[in-house]
């Protein structure tokens, strides 16, 4: 079993590679991958990982409770040269407490997190782990 | 809930959850004249009250009194033979026999007992000496004794607790197992099975229950997590005494809503966008300026002109100001109130959750100048804990002067 699943994380990492780096191999490499190959692919793997968690991070601390890769979109809108009426909405924007928050601290489990991303994240690596 | 479940457990986390010796709900039939001593800082109170048996309380004689700055910052004595004077006041003509006194006492206690509490530390320009580190009652007791008083100092409650009993009282059968305060500052109290207070070490109440002092606005200000600051939010936080504590209350109470506008205006000010001009804005330059009363008023102005918000401006120093100025000012007045009534109905919707009332409800006392006054507070909570809970089951009822006559209700029922 565990010579068989060490083929398949070496077999992983190689479709990996193919299609991070576009490189075409032929059966007789993919039969030869060895230990560096796989480290590299994990490596990538992790940092796909990471990064996608400090991007959720990110977006969760948007303080109007929408996911927007812009939280500070009223501070920047105040900023810029903008009318009153422009800056009030902005600011009536802030201090609004969204149906999506409300939602957050209703039930944890209805944080988009949990009806999206978790999912996702787990299908995905148990296809990375077993694919 | 965590943070609940957590200060259940233990102490020194963000949610106190202190029990309050509070062990028995009112029925709403008990008979009997008892007192309430009210010391909320420099004026005090004392008030003969007359249960009357169908959810009545009539108050039969109030004392009022202010204690002087020189009592205040003289020592443990003078202070509260003050105290028992004016008790003795308030039982001038009274006749009956075994005489009890609920005492609200809202200054920092850490309560050992139905009946005994020691002072923790003086706050509101306190001083006297020889109160810190003890018995607040037993000093109160001592003071009685002295002056010839016969009373007895039945049950140390704080402001929320009285609320809800107050309003179990008031309202029969309605059960009503959660007092709120949303006034100068926000806290709130419930009903809790003595099995869930792992951290109560006495033995367990006849009752099987324990009213828990939640010091609710503390919520959330260790981890962060979950409430929705503005940089406004953060930046009153910075500037204010308690730096870092009491995030949930500085959202919604009436110490802090004003402020928040004011530094909302200061920002459009210095962005040449509100109340710009030279004498506006040094009006405004002073923290705390911006009384959450103003807010009220211009939120419930509804003249054509905004002309009770011109005037209202003209009054602390704002001059000029166009009518797009106060139409803006009275919009972000109005966002202000409506987020801190939204933010209210949660934790009143996380409290019914935990009691396991989401489906059945249940009534809330309340009291204080926000829920009451505030145009639209009480219909924009109502309406949030509808929307969270999935049904209007829960009720607000307004408890006005639950401080005075929770303490009353609470020394009867004990």
């Amino acid at each position: 079993l565990i010579k068989n699943l060490h083929f398949e994380a070496k077999y992983f990492c190689v479709l990996m590679s193919k299609h991070l780096f576009n490189t075409r191999m032929s059966s007789e490499t993919k039969k030869n991958v060895d230990l560096k190959t796989v480290a590299i692919g994990a490596v990538a793997v992790g940092a796909v990982v990471v990064a996608g968690a400090a991007l959720l991070r990110l977006l969760k601390k948007d303080q109007t409770g929408r996911r927007t890769t812009n939280p500070a979109a009223a501070e920047a809108a105040l900023a810029s040269n903008v009318s009153l009426h422009e800056a009030v909405t902005a600011l009536k924007n802030q201090f609004s407490v969204s149906p999506v928050k409300l939602d957050e601290i209703k039930n944890v489990r209805s944080h988009p997190f949990f009806q999206c991303e978790l999912p996702f994240l787990i299908v995905s690596n148990t296809i990375g782990v077993f694919g | 809930l965590a943070e609940m479940a957590a200060g259940l457990e233990k102490d020194g986390l963000a949610l106190k959850m202190i029990p309050t010796f509070v062990t028995r709900l009112p029925q709403g039939h008990e008979t009997v004249t008892i007192y309430a001593l009210d010391i909320g800082g420099s004026n005090l109170r004392v008030i003969r009250d007359r249960l009357s048996g169908n959810g009545k309380i009539v108050q039969e004689k109030v004392v009022k009194k202010t204690i002087p700055d020189a009592i205040q910052k003289s020592d443990a004595s003078q202070l509260f033979d003050f105290v028992a004077d004016a008790i003795a006041e308030a039982m001038i003509g009274d006749d009956t026999k075994d005489k009890s006194l609920g005492f609200t006492f809202s200054f920092p206690v850490s309560q050992t007992a139905l009946a005994s509490g020691t002072l923790i530390k003086w706050t509101k320009g306190f001083t006297a000496a020889g109160v810190e580190n003890n018995d607040v009652v037993a000093l109160l007791d001592k003071a009685l004794k002295r002056k010839g008083v016969d009373v007895t100092v039945a049950a140390l409650a704080n402001d929320t607790t009285g609320t809800m009993m107050a309003g179990a009282y008031q309202s029969p059968g309605s059960d009503c197992c959660i007092g709120l305060i949303l006034g100068t500052g926000s806290n709130a109290c419930y009903v809790e099975k003595i099995e869930n207070v792992k951290k109560w070490k006495g033995d367990p109440t006849a009752s099987g229950l324990m009213a828990i002092n939640i010091e609710w606005g503390n919520f959330d200000s260790e981890k962060r997590q979950v409430l929705p600051l503005t940089e406004f939010d953060k930046m009153l936080d910075k500037q204010s005494p308690n730096y870092g504590s009491q995030i949930y209350e500085k959202l919604m109470s009436g110490m802090y809503l004003g402020e928040i506008v004011r530094l909302v205006i200061k920002q459009l000010q210095s962005r040449n966008l509100l109340l710009s001009g030279t004498a506006s804005s040094q009006s405004l330059d002073r923290p705390y300026a911006f009384d959450t009363a103003f807010l009220s008023q211009i939120v419930a102005d509804n003249t054509p002109d905004l002309q009770e918000t011109l005037s209202l401006l003209r009054n602390i120093g704002v001059v000029n100001s166009t009518l797009a100025e106060r139409q803006a000012l009275k919009e972000i007045a109005t966002a202000v109130g409506v987020r801190a009534a939204q933010l209210a109905a949660v934790g009143i919707a996380a409290v019914v959750t935990k009691m396991g009332k989401g489906a059945t409800g249940c009534s809330v006392a309340v009291d204080g100048s926000v829920y009451e006054h505030f145009p639209g507070f009480r219909v924009n909570m109502q309406a949030t804990m509808a929307k969270i809970l999935g049904n209007d089951k829960v009720k607000m009822v307004l408890t006005k002067d639950g401080s005075g006559n929770g303490a009353a209700v609470i020394a009867a029922v004990h």
